[in-house]
């Protein structure tokens, strides 16, 4: 399954180099479900997701004669969604103002009257974050960046990175642990 | 809770969001599809070229009100040419120094132009009239010497009505020498045109509505102004309006046009 997959996908990268559209839209077909749970991740609503997964894919077909086969196709897609992210992130920042701490713990409780905790309710919570928290904790802790990285992304320095990451992390906790009180920290272990 | 590391902390957040799928609305790949069918039209409108061209458009701007000098100029030379011609026309009147009849020509056909009153307008008459009545008071000096001898004889033999006129007469041909010279000013006026507001705002600005002026005949260049203001006793008066469609002047105004 995963490797029909994968072929089907290099196959479809090669109409993507000769800019064909059918392979185009069979490529957004495959992976753009996947792609927009990426994105939601980064982004503050789904309409802000869709517009990064949007800008993301044009980037994909625009630089797909760039790509090198280092690591899969699919993986290439997804750094560049994230880039996207990293990047419609940047831009908002340069308007908005960062918001404070404060108001992060002042944020009301809302839709966490679930049993069982699953992915659309944790994505509730990192989606409810401040941007800056948001940032660092989804490179870091979901896909893996450095914080020497996270700094370079997002243009700040490797130490703010980690307070970010460890602030993010408090504010997580506090409000799965309001969320779920006892069953949730059963659920947790 | 609290026994959970970061590590694991992380490692379930991504366990559980690693596969995560939504499946996007149906728009999207239409708006990819368009975004990737025409590029141009987005470079068209980017930022980077409306900030070009509102610099092209500042910067022309910038050159269109830099442009005041040659108007006045032109105006300058403009202004010698009635002179000439006005003494021509009343060869009676050398005696006026030379350097005097311009500059009151320049005067009355300012007059003529600015004021736009009723009143206004007999006043600049009435200063002529007085102004002809003081040359031929200096004018009759000279001629009444040798008037009077003739003035005597006739006296004896033709009645004393006919002798009359005869002053009379030479009093009245100065200020119809005069009316030509006043239209002949406002033929010139009318012929320049485009002149017109440079010489409105050339005596300086002294008021708002002269300001106004300055600045819309720098602005519109069209005979009659999208605004027009003008000075009376009264104070600074809107004279004229133009909006295209609607063209409202005071009725001085209309009569000269």
């Amino acid at each position: 399954m995963n490797l029909s997959r994968k072929v089907t996908i290099d196959e479809l990268l090669d109409g993507c180099r000769r800019s064909e559209r059918r392979s185009q839209e069979l490529l957004y077909k495959l992976l753009a479900s996947k792609m927009l749970g990426v994105c939601m991740r980064y982004a503050k609503d789904r309409y802000e997701a869709e517009d990064i997964l949007q800008m993301g894919f044009v980037k994909v077909f625009q630089k797909v004669k760039e790509f090198k086969e280092q690591g899969s196709f699919e993986g290439w897609i997804r750094r560049i969604m994230v880039n996207t992210a990293i990047e419609v992130y940047r831009k908002n920042q340069r308007m908005l103002n960062v918001v404070d701490i404060d108001e992060v713990y002042d944020m009301p409780q809302e839709m966490f009257d679930m049993n069982r905790l699953e992915a659309k309710d944790l994505l509730a919570l990192i989606q409810h974050l401040s941007g800056g928290y948001r940032m660092v904790f989804n490179l870091y802790a979901i896909e893996g960046y450095s914080h020497k990285e996270i700094g370079e992304q997002l243009g700040i320095t490797e130490g703010a990175s980690k307070s970010q990451l460890s602030r993010a992390r408090a504010v997580l906790k506090e409000k799965l642990i309001k969320m779920e009180g006892a069953t949730h920290a059963n659920y947790v272990g | 809770m609290q026994t959970m590391s970061d590590k694991e902390f992380d490692a379930f957040f991504r366990e559980k969001l690693d596969g995560f799928e939504v499946a996007p609305s149906d728009a999207v790949w239409g708006r990819i599809a368009g975004e990737l069918a025409e590029p141009a039209k987005k470079r068209v409108f980017s930022p980077l070229w409306m900030a070009a061209a509102s610099v092209v458009v500042i910067m022309a701007a910038g050159f269109w009100f830099m442009r005041p000098v040659k108007p006045i100029q032109l105006r300058a030379a403009n202004v010698t040419e009635p002179a000439p011609r006005v003494e021509q026309s009343r060869p009676v009147e050398e005696k006026v120094p030379a350097d005097a009849s311009p500059k009151k020509e320049s005067f009355l056909e300012r007059l003529a132009q600015l004021k736009v009153g009723k009143n206004n307008q007999g006043r600049g008459t009435a200063v002529m009239k007085e102004k002809s009545v003081e040359n031929d008071y200096v004018q009759q000096p000279v001629g009444s010497p040798e008037e009077t001898p003739q003035q005597i004889t006739v006296l004896a033999t033709e009645t004393f009505t006919d002798i009359k006129p005869a002053p009379v007469s030479g009093k009245l041909k100065i200020p119809d020498h005069r009316k030509p010279v006043i239209a002949l000013a406002e033929d010139n006026a009318a012929k320049e045109g485009d002149s017109e507001p440079a010489e409105r705002s050339r005596p300086g600005i002294k008021t708002v509505g002269d300001l106004v002026n300055f600045v819309v005949a720098k602005v519109d260049k069209r005979k009659d102004k999208l605004i027009e203001f003008s000075e009376n006793e009264e104070g600074t008066l809107i004279s004229g309006i133009n909006l295209g469609v609607l063209k409202i002047k005071a009725k001085n105004e209309d009569k000269r046009n």
